[in-house]
C-alpha cells in the first residue's frame, strides 16, 4: 500500500492501470502525460519493450506539495497484459493504492476481458489486498473502432458489480482525463481513511485532485 | 530483495566507470569549474575549483538526488549540461527498475517452482507409501468384501426360509383346521350317543329304538370312527412336516456331517410340495447314494433353491423332475422343469449377485449364486442347460469325499 516517509517527507501512492493485452493501458498512460499539468510532473518511463508489447511496466510519476511541505508522489504503472508475464504483473500490482481496469471494446475481446479481470481479482487475492474495498475503476477503451460491444451491454452487465465504468478512445485522448479524475476520487477517500489527509495536511478532494491534473494555478 | 520501487540514490544512478566521460563532456563543452555532488554535498565527480558556483538539481523522478555546481556565468551551458547528465540517470534508473524487477521476478518465480518441487516430492513419498501398504490395504478391503458377502449370504438364507416357513404354516394350518372341525362334531355326536346310552341305563334291555332311531346311532357311530381317523391321519401329517422341518431347523449351524444325500433329497421334495400353490407334479427319481461328508443344511438350501426356481419357472401348470444317482463314484444330481426357460442374455447373467428376473420383492438375486458357492464349497460343479419355452435343466456333480480329508 501506500509508503510514508517521514524522513524526506514523502508519501507515495501507486496507481495501476491493469488489463488484457493490447488493450490499450500505456497509450493512456501517453495520453494521461500529455493531459496532465500537476504541480510535479515526471518524465515518461517507458521501460523495455518488444514489438511496441510492455515487457516491464511504463511509469509516470507526478506529484503535488501540501502547505506544510509534504510531498505526495502518486506512482503511476501500466502492467504487461500478455498472459505470460503473470509474475511481473503481480510485482508490479503489489502494495497498489488504485486500479484503472483497461478493458478492450472489441466484439472479440470479451473473453480476454474477463480472462484480465479474474486474473486481476486473483492476485489482488494473493497479494493480501481486498477486491472490495481497494478503489477500481473500469475503462472500456477503443470506442472508436467499429465492430465493439454496445454501451446497453456493458451497461447491463456492469451494472451488477460495485465498480463504475468509463468509456474511452485513449488513442484520440477521449475519456483518459475522465477515468483518472474518477480513480483519483476513489484514491482520495480510501488514503483518507489512513492518512487522514484533511486533518493532517489540510488537503481537500478538490484540492488534491485540482494539484495533480492542473496544477498550483486557480 | 532489491525493490524496484525504491528511492534511488545518485551513486546508483551515476555509475562511477561513466565519471571520466562526463567530466571530459562537460570540458569539451566549455566548461571549466564544476562539479556533481549528491544531496549530502559529497561531489561524485569534480573539475577546476569550488569558489563562488551556483548549482542545479538533478531530479531523475521528481525530486533532486544531487546538484550540479557551475559558474554563474556558465548558466545557459550548465542547463545542457544538467539535461545530458539527466538524461544518463534516466537511462541508468529504467535500466535498474528492469533488472530489479527481472531479479525479483525471478527470485518469486523460483521460489514458487521450488515450493511446488516440494509439493511434489511430498506426494510423491505419500504414493509410495502407499504403495508399500497397498497389500495390506487390499487384504483388509477384501475383508470387509467378504464380510459384507457374508451378511448377503445370511439374508438370503433368511429370505428363503421365510419363504419356506409361509408354504409350512399354511401346510400345517390346513390339517390343524380339519381335525379342530372334526373334534367339534364329535364332541355334539358323543352329545347325542349319550342320549341314547343314558335311555338304556335307566330303562335296562326293555328299551327300544325305533326304526329311524336306530340308523341315526348307526351312522352316529360309523362317523364318528371315521372322524377320528382322519383326524389321525391330519396329526401325522403334522408331524411328517414337523419331522422334514426339522433338516431345516439347524440352517445356521452349518457344521460337517456323514450323510446319505438321498434321504435330504426326499425330505426337500416332501416339505418344497408344502410349500408350492401352483399345480406341480413333482417326479422324484432318487436312487441311493453312498454317504459323504458335508454340510447338510446347506445342501437343503442347495436342494431347496433349486426346486424354487424350477416352480417359479412354471406359469401355471407343469412338471418337475428331480434325480440324483452315483455317477463315476461322485454323487449327481438333476432338478429339470418345463418352464419358461431362459434366453440367452439370462442364461449369462443367472449366476450374477443380484440378477433377477423376478418382480422387485420377489427375489434376492442370490439364488443361484449362492448354490453355486454350496455347490463350489464341495468341489463341485453346477452347469445349465436351458432353451426359452423349453424348460431349464440344472445338474450338479458333488465328489465323495472322507471325512479325514
Amino acid at each position: 500500500m501506500s509508503d510514508w516517509n517521514p524522513t524526506s517527507n514523502i508519501l507515495t501512492l501507486k496507481i495501476v492501470y491493469y488489463g488484457p493485452a493490447l488493450s490499450g493501458k500505456t497509450t493512456n498512460l501517453i495520453a494521461l502525460h500529455d493531459l496532465l499539468q500537476p504541480s510535479f510532473k515526471g518524465d515518461m518511463q517507458i521501460l523495455e519493450t518488444k514489438d511496441d508489447r510492455t515487457l516491464f511496466f511504463d511509469l509516470f510519476p507526478l506529484g503535488l506539495r501540501t502547505s506544510d511541505n509534504t510531498l505526495i508522489k502518486l506512482k503511476i504503472y501500466t502492467v504487461p497484459g500478455q498472459v505470460v508475464h503473470n509474475s511481473t504483473r503481480k510485482a508490479v500490482l503489489s502494495r497498489c493504492d488504485g486500479i484503472v481496469f483497461v478493458a478492450d471494446s472489441q466484439l472479440n475481446q470479451s473473453e480476454n476481458n474477463a480472462e484480465s479481470f479474474n486474473n486481476l481479482a486473483q492476485n489482488i487475492r494473493l497479494l493480501g489486498l481486498n477486491l472490495k474495498t481497494l478503489p477500481l475503476f473500469v475503462q472500456f477503451n477503443k470506442r472508436d473502432l467499429p465492430a465493439i460491444e454496445s454501451i446497453e451491454n456493458i451497461e447491463k452487465r456492469w451494472s451488477e458489480t460495485p465498480w463504475q465504468v468509463q468509456y474511452a478512445s485513449a488513442l484520440n485522448k477521449d475519456g483518459v482525463y475522465e477515468t483518472f479524475i474518477k480513480l483519483l476520487e476513489l484514491v482520495y477517500r480510501s488514503v483518507d481513511k489512513d492518512y487522514h489527509l484533511m486533518d493532517n495536511y489540510k488537503l481537500t478532494e478538490s484540492s488534491f485532485i485540482q494539484q495533480l491534473t492542473k496544477g498550483d494555478q486557480d | 530483495m532489491e525493490d524496484f520501487e525504491r528511492v534511488f540514490t545518485i551513486e546508483e544512478l551515476l555509475p562511477s566507470r561513466s565519471y571520466c566521460r562526463i567530466t571530459k563532456a562537460l570540458q569539451q563543452m566549455g566548461m571549466n569549474h564544476f562539479s556533481v555532488n549528491n544531496l549530502e554535498g559529497t561531489p561524485l565527480l569534480q573539475y577546476g575549483q569550488d569558489n563562488g558556483l551556483n548549482q542545479i538539481d538533478l531530479s531523475a523522478e521528481l525530486e533532486p538526488v544531487g546538484f550540479l555546481r557551475f559558474e554563474p556565468e556558465k548558466l545557459e551551458l550548465a542547463e545542457s549540461a544538467a539535461n545530458f547528465i539527466l538524461e544518463v540517470l534516466q537511462t541508468n534508473w529504467r535500466y535498474q527498475m528492469a533488472s530489479d524487477i527481472h531479479l525479483q521476478v525471478s527470485k518469486q518465480d523460483y521460489y514458487d517452482l521450488k515450493s511446488k518441487h516440494q509439493q511434489l516430492q511430498e506426494s510423491e513419498r505419500r504414493y509410495r507409501e502407499l504403495s508399500e501398504h497397498l497389500e495390506d490395504k487390499v487384504r483388509a478391503q477384501l475383508k470387509v468384501i467378504e464380510d459384507s458377502q457374508r451378511q448377503l449370504y445370511e439374508t438370503e438364507k433368511m429370505a428363503s426360509i421365510g419363504q419356506l416357513a409361509a408354504g409350512v404354516a399354511h401346510e400345517i394350518n390346513n390339517p390343524i383346521g380339519f381335525v379342530s372341525s372334526n373334534l367339534n362334531t364329535a364332541i355334539d355326536y358323543l352329545q347325542e350317543l349319550n342320549q341314547f346310552f343314558s335311555r338304556f341305563l335307566e330303562n335296562g334291555t326293555n328299551s327300544t329304538l325305533s326304526d329311524k332311531e336306530s340308523s341315526e346311532a348307526e351312522f352316529l357311530l360309523e362317523d364318528f370312527g371315521s372322524l377320528l381317523i382322519e383326524s389321525k391321519e391330519g396329526t401325522q401329517r403334522v408331524a411328517r412336516i414337523v419331522a422334514d422341518l426339522r433338516a431345516f431347523s439347524n440352517v445356521d449351524q452349518s457344521e460337517d456331517a456323514w450323510i446319505k444325500l438321498s434321504d435330504n433329497l426326499s425330505q426337500v421334495a416332501r416339505i418344497f410340495l408344502t410349500s408350492v400353490e401352483k399345480k406341480i407334479i413333482l417326479e422324484t427319481n432318487i436312487s441311493p447314494l453312498l454317504p459323504t461328508w458335508c454340510k447338510p443344511a446347506h445342501i437343503n438350501q442347495l436342494l431347496l433353491n433349486l426346486l424354487d426356481n424350477a416352480a417359479n419357472a412354471i406359469t401355471q401348470q407343469g412338471k418337475i423332475t428331480l434325480g440324483c444317482e452315483m455317477v463315476n463314484g461322485s454323487i449327481f444330481l438333476e432338478v429339470k422343469d418345463t418352464g419358461v426357460g431362459m434366453d440367452e442374455e439370462t442364461k449369462r447373467k443367472a449366476f450374477l449377485p443380484f440378477y433377477t428376473t423376478r418382480e422387485v420383492g420377489g427375489g434376492t438375486g442370490l439364488g443361484l449364486t449362492v448354490s453355486r458357492d454350496i455347490v463350489l464349497a464341495h468341489n463341485g460343479k453346477i452347469t445349465m442347460e436351458s432353451q426359452l419355452g423349453q424348460g431349464t435343466t440344472i445338474q450338479v456333480i458333488i465328489p465323495l469325499k472322507d471325512k479325514s480329508r
